[in-house]
């Protein structure tokens, strides 16, 4: 069923408007578990009525890079049409960013990605208890 | 991690956090258990709310809000 433009209300004419950055950077979005170029989002990653961006092209992300990787996933297929129809000349259509010799860089960043992101997680958590014990101790003296 | 320090240096001592749509199913998977098992994180409790077509959202409700430092 084809979506209405719901994807990025607020900022849609922002992102119809990006221009592909030939510096852009590529690297691994947990939350979307896909590849993302630098230059795809506006600078301020937060604009009109407090849109997150980066979070409303989460869906769209994701299908892309499971086109890279030759395997794509069908429930995200209407997000990545809704934004085709909605803002078609983002830089995150370019035909080089979904291109299928990307899938072995996808997976090692993916890899790489989400060690860093559970160790991150462990990390504060230890940090967090720590906390929590402190205050209790200082609490009890 | 910068959002709940920003609360706090702002003056918060307890509140709600509500992520945006988890895409990543590993990490949503997480989130979901630990909302069934009312496992907190970083001493928040989980509750899984309606999510989009894209993913599930989560609510983060932390009854005490504490600094954590390097």
């Amino acid at each position: 069923m084809r979506r209405p433009c719901t994807i990025t209300v607020n900022s849609r004419p922002q992102l119809q408007n990006l221009q592909p950055d030939p510096q852009a950077r590529v690297f691994y979005d947990v939350f979307a578990d896909a590849l993302v170029w630098s230059d795809e989002t506006p600078p301020l990653m937060e604009v009109g009525n407090g849109e997150l961006v980066g979070s409303k092209l989460r869906g769209v992300w994701h299908y892309r890079t499971s086109l890279i990787e030759g395997n794509p996933k069908e429930k995200f297929r209407a997000a990545w049409e809704e934004a085709l129809r909605c803002f078609p000349n983002w830089p995150g259509f370019l035909s080089e960013r979904r291109d299928p010799a990307l899938a072995p860089m996808a997976k090692e960043m993916r890899e790489t990605g989400m060690k860093r992101y559970e160790e991150s997680e462990e990390y504060w958590e230890k940090k967090f208890q720590a906390s929590q014990a402190r205050k209790a101790a200082s609490g009890a003296a | 991690m910068r959002a709940l320090n920003r609360a706090i240096a702002a003056g918060a001592t307890r509140g709600a956090m509500i992520t945006t749509e988890v895409v990543n199913d590993g990490v949503a998977a997480k989130h979901m258990r630990r909302a069934a098992k009312g496992t907190t994180w970083l001493g928040g409790k989980l509750t899984r709310m309606e999510g989009t077509p894209d993913g599930p959202r989560f609510r983060i409700d932390f009854d005490v809000l504490l600094t954590i430092t390097e």
